[in-house]
């Protein structure tokens, strides 16, 4: 435990303290939570109520509901056809207002995903809006698969590649692809 | 010499039960002392007679026992007598005058006892002599408490107490110490052992109390008084933790034990509230008592039920005297009564804490629990609200009681409308922004209803059918967001129904452009008329039990069977199957409805699933019902008692639930496909997992808990893995099948 000190005698009547800010502060923070636990809660709800084949997600086990896990499986006439592709998701705080932090944790070789499985989407940066969920940005991912945006590339390699030479670019990605199993 | 020690006088713990003499007066033994044989045998005898020459000069086990003159003084009051219940009102005795003390004091010289102590004194020796003294008064100060205040709860106790330690354990006392040490020391009593003596006493009395706390709590109002006797008793942390230690103890054995209905548990948690209110005002006694009480609610899977039914309820019978003059045992009426009683209190807003005007501040309690929190939700109404760590149970037990009631056929919703009313005060009006949108929901109905009414010709321009024969269909008309999802048992309704529907939906339609009516036909009430050959039946019943008696309808406009009931072979009779077949309805609710009717004595059942009407009633002696336990046989008749149809109400009553148990039933299948979906998409991301970790995480993600128990999970997984959804791996973790 940390004890900040502080001189509460001589501080301002009026402006809270810190241990006092922090006590005032305490209420809203956990409405929030509740709000993002609820929010979640419903996307979960609506993933259960109507699968969508090819994608799914689920909560980690760790009961907050604040961290996902999700598989996408990947769509077929692309190079990754059949892969399962696993991705971790995380939720800010004052989600839905701000975009959950998506990752990939399978290996996978993309014009648009770095080698620590980090995602350059537009909806999950500055284009990200509140009306979007698990759900769209998983079907995004989908179709993501199969059509990179080649003019915004993280993989510059993948990128020459997959407008050059399908062979290759396929073989990396099987190649590149490894199962993972937890 | 022997060390002065006093037996123990209770299962007294804490420093408040010590002895009564102050531990300066007694000097401990320089060596110890041998008695002769004969003394020692005779301390028990000396300790006898000790005890009851002092029981009689303090008054103990004597009814009729007073102090001085036995007279009431004008100004003065009465007299004081041992017996709480014989003396008058404690703030009535006289303080002794000194004839009364002349008086006590002639009576009391005429004990034996001043001669017996310096006689026993010379056989055993001062110092045992005081010993044994101290040992018996020890004893007769909590005798006393226990004989003249135990089950008497009066105002004002304490004086009483006062007035006996002060003038006659704390004389007598002196009077018997000094008697001992030969007379030369004075009779007058320290102040400091006063206060001692005093201090005990009313910690004899606050064991005593505590004791009967639960009794006190369980008759709370009628025992108010005994409150204020424990207020003297917890003044220190030591007395305050052994109350609610014990309270807590009993509590448990007494009360939260699966015997005990949930109703009456809260009725004593509300109790419970009321009188520590008034016992601690700061709450940190009922902080500490209620904590398990409210856990235990919780577990409790009726207690939201039981809340929303007593705020809701009619506090009724307040013809003019305020209370309710019969309360319904079912029903927490003092919910009700408790909510409407409450005005807003002081708003809450101002948190105390931050609060830097406030003079009158104090810190919390030392013997506060680390978590306790100053709430100003002390109160009965507020404590049962946040009893539950989201309003979101309560508000959703509360739309679902609000939209029963609302669907019922009442001329006024005054009373739910106060109820909201209150409660927006405690949960905030977004919190039941749902149940104020089903009120408006009904109320507005009924205008909406007069106009469609009006506008197909349903009504004429006062409100009266057009036509006397029509069946009057009236709806309301419900947000379907904001209600509760209803049971939904569909079948057909009849011709006539269906016809004025569709005319009401034109109607509808053309009122509220782009809104669209779903008929819910299960829910509502019919009221029927049946004219049979010799009487007219009239009620209201359930609109699936009207559409089984409608399809009895003959064409003729009226209920009714050619031929008398003797020959029941030729009437008009329809099976079970018929039925089910014709209103597409689930055979168990066609059956219920039947035995319905038959336990009003409209139809009767001729063959097993068989149902005629009963045209004409038999002579009361004669009833010939034909049992469906027989063989079936025709022939077959029994002569029954004729409060027969009351067994055939219990049986209709019987049916009926199992007609709701079915449709339950169905809706849990239909879950079932939803903890299918759960537990793919888990066992996919997530990787293998075993029963009990699927069974835990299903817990958490799954809305409203999973129903389940393993044993039922582990059946349904296996019926996965058949299905060739799931496979075992090793350690019996399982997965999806790749």
């Amino acid at each position: 435990m940390d004890f900040t000190l502080e001189d509460t005698q001589n501080s301002v009547p009026g402006l809270p303290t810190m241990a006092e800010h922090q006590k005032l502060s305490a209420m809203p923070r956990k409405a929030d939570t509740q709000s993002v636990t609820k929010r979640l809660q419903s996307e979960l709800m609506t993933l259960m109520m109507s699968p969508t084949p090819g994608i799914s997600a689920f909560p980690d086990a760790d009961g907050n509901l604040l961290h996902w896990t999700a598989t996408i499986v990947g769509p077929k006439d692309t190079p990754y056809a059949d892969l399962n592709l696993k991705l971790s998701f995380e939720f800010p705080g004052n989600y839905p207002y701000i975009a959950p932090t998506v990752l990939f944790k399978t290996p996978i070789y993309h014009p648009n995903i770095d080698f620590s499985g980090r995602i350059c989407l537009d909806i999950l940066k500055d284009k990200w809006s509140a009306v979007y969920n698990v759900q769209t940005v998983l079907l995004s991912l989908q179709s993501l698969l199969g059509e990179p945006n080649n003019a915004s590339p993280l993989n510059n390699e993948a990128a020459q590649l997959h407008q050059k030479d399908p062979e290759e670019y396929q073989r990396k990605v099987l190649a590149r692809h490894q199962e993972i199993d937890d | 010499m022997a060390q002065v020690q006093i037996p123990a006088p209770l299962p007294a713990p804490g420093g408040v039960f010590a002895s009564v003499f102050p531990p300066t007066g007694i000097k401990p033994p320089k060596h110890r002392q041998r008695f002769t044989p004969a003394a020692t045998s005779k301390i028990p005898e000396i300790k006898r007679s000790l005890n009851s020459h002092l029981r009689s000069l303090l008054g103990i086990g004597d009814e009729g026992f007073f102090y001085g003159q036995n007279r009431h003084l004008p100004n003065l009051g009465g007299p004081f007598h041992s017996h709480f219940e014989s003396s008058p009102p404690a703030d009535q005795i006289r303080q002794p005058t000194a004839a009364d003390h002349a008086a006590q004091n002639a009576r009391e010289a005429e004990s034996p006892l001043w001669t017996s102590l310096p006689r026993w004194r010379s056989v055993v020796g001062s110092e045992t002599m005081k010993r044994l003294l101290a040992a018996v008064l020890n004893n007769q100060m909590t005798e006393y408490v226990t004989w003249s205040y135990a089950g008497v709860y009066r105002p004002n106790l304490h004086l009483h107490l006062d007035f006996w330690v002060t003038h006659l354990f704390a004389r007598i006392t002196q009077k018997a110490l000094s008697s001992l040490r030969g007379g030369q020391s004075t009779l007058d009593v320290a102040e400091s052992d006063l206060k001692k003596w005093k201090d005990m006493a009313t910690a004899r009395l606050g064991a005593l109390r505590v004791d009967e706390l639960f009794d006190i709590v369980v008759d709370w109002d009628a025992t108010a008084p005994a409150i204020d006797d424990l207020r003297h008793f917890t003044t220190n942390p030591a007395t305050r933790s052994y109350l609610t230690h014990h309270f807590s103890n009993v509590l448990q054995t007494r009360l939260l034990h699966p015997g005990a209905s949930t109703i009456n548990i809260l009725q004593v948690y509300i109790s419970i509230i009321r009188a520590f209110r008034i016992l601690d005002p700061k709450g940190v006694l009922l902080d500490r008592v209620a904590k398990k009480i409210r856990r235990y609610l919780r577990e409790r899977e009726d207690t939201v039920k039981v809340i929303v039914a007593g705020l809701l309820s009619d506090p009724v019978g307040e013809d003019g005297h305020g209370q309710p003059s019969s309360p319904d045992p079912e029903i927490l009426t003092d919910l009700a009564i408790e909510l409407s009683k409450h005005d807003g209190q002081d708003g809450g807003g101002n948190d105390g804490e931050f609060d830097w005007n406030d003079m009158e501040w104090v810190p919390d309690p030392v013997d506060a629990a680390p978590d306790y929190m100053k709430s100003k939700n002390t109160d009965v109404i507020g404590s049962l609200i946040t009893l539950f760590d989201s309003k979101d149970v309560l508000v959703k037990e509360l739309q679902n009681t609000l939209a029963e009631r609302l669907l019922k056929n009442k001329a006024d919703f005054n009373q739910e409308i106060g109820v909201l009313e209150h409660l927006k005060i405690r949960l905030g009006d977004a919190a039941l922004q749902g149940c104020e949108v089903m009120l408006r929901d009904v109320l507005d109905s009924r205008k909406v209803d007069n106009v469609i009414r009006k506008d197909q010709g349903m009504q004429d321009d006062k409100g009266r059918p057009r036509q006397d024969s029509d069946v009057q269909l009236h709806a309301k008309i419900l947000s379907r967001l904001f209600w509760p999802t209803m049971p939904e048992q569909a079948f057909h309704v009849p011709k006539v129904v269906q016809d004025q529907q569709e005319t009401y939906e034109r109607g509808f339609e053309s009122l509220k452009q782009s809104r669209k009516l779903t008929w819910l036909n299960a829910i509502g009430q019919v009221e029927v008329e049946l004219e049979l050959e010799d009487r007219v039946y009239q009620e209201e019943v359930l609109p699936w039990q009207a559409a089984v008696i409608y399809a009895f309808h003959d064409n003729s406009g009226e209920v009714k069977a050619d031929e008398p009931v003797q020959t029941a072979t030729v009437q008009k009779t329809k099976t079970i199957t018929d039925l089910t077949a014709e209103l597409a309805m689930s055979p168990t609710l066609v059956r219920s409805a039947c035995i319905f009717w038959v336990s009003k004595r409209i139809l009767i059942e001729v063959r097993r699933d068989t149902f005629a009407v009963l045209e004409t009633l038999p002579d009361d002696d004669d009833v010939v019902m034909m049992g469906d336990d027989d063989t079936g046989r025709p022939g077959n008749r029994q002569k029954q008692q004729p409060h027969d149809s009351a067994a055939a109400a219990v049986a209709a009553e019987v049916a009926a639930a199992q007609a709701a148990k079915e449709a339950e039933e169905a809706e849990r299948k239909q879950k079932i496909a939803m903890y299918h979906q759960f537990i793919v998409s888990m066992l996919t991301n997530q990787g293998a997992m075993p029963l009990p970790r699927i069974a835990m995480m299903l817990g958490i993600v799954v809305p409203g808990g999973f129903p389940f128990s393993n044993e039922e999970l582990k059946e349904f997984l296996a019926g996965m893995i058949r299905d060739g959804v799931l496979e075992v791996g090793h350690g019996g973790a399982y997965k999806v099948s790749s």
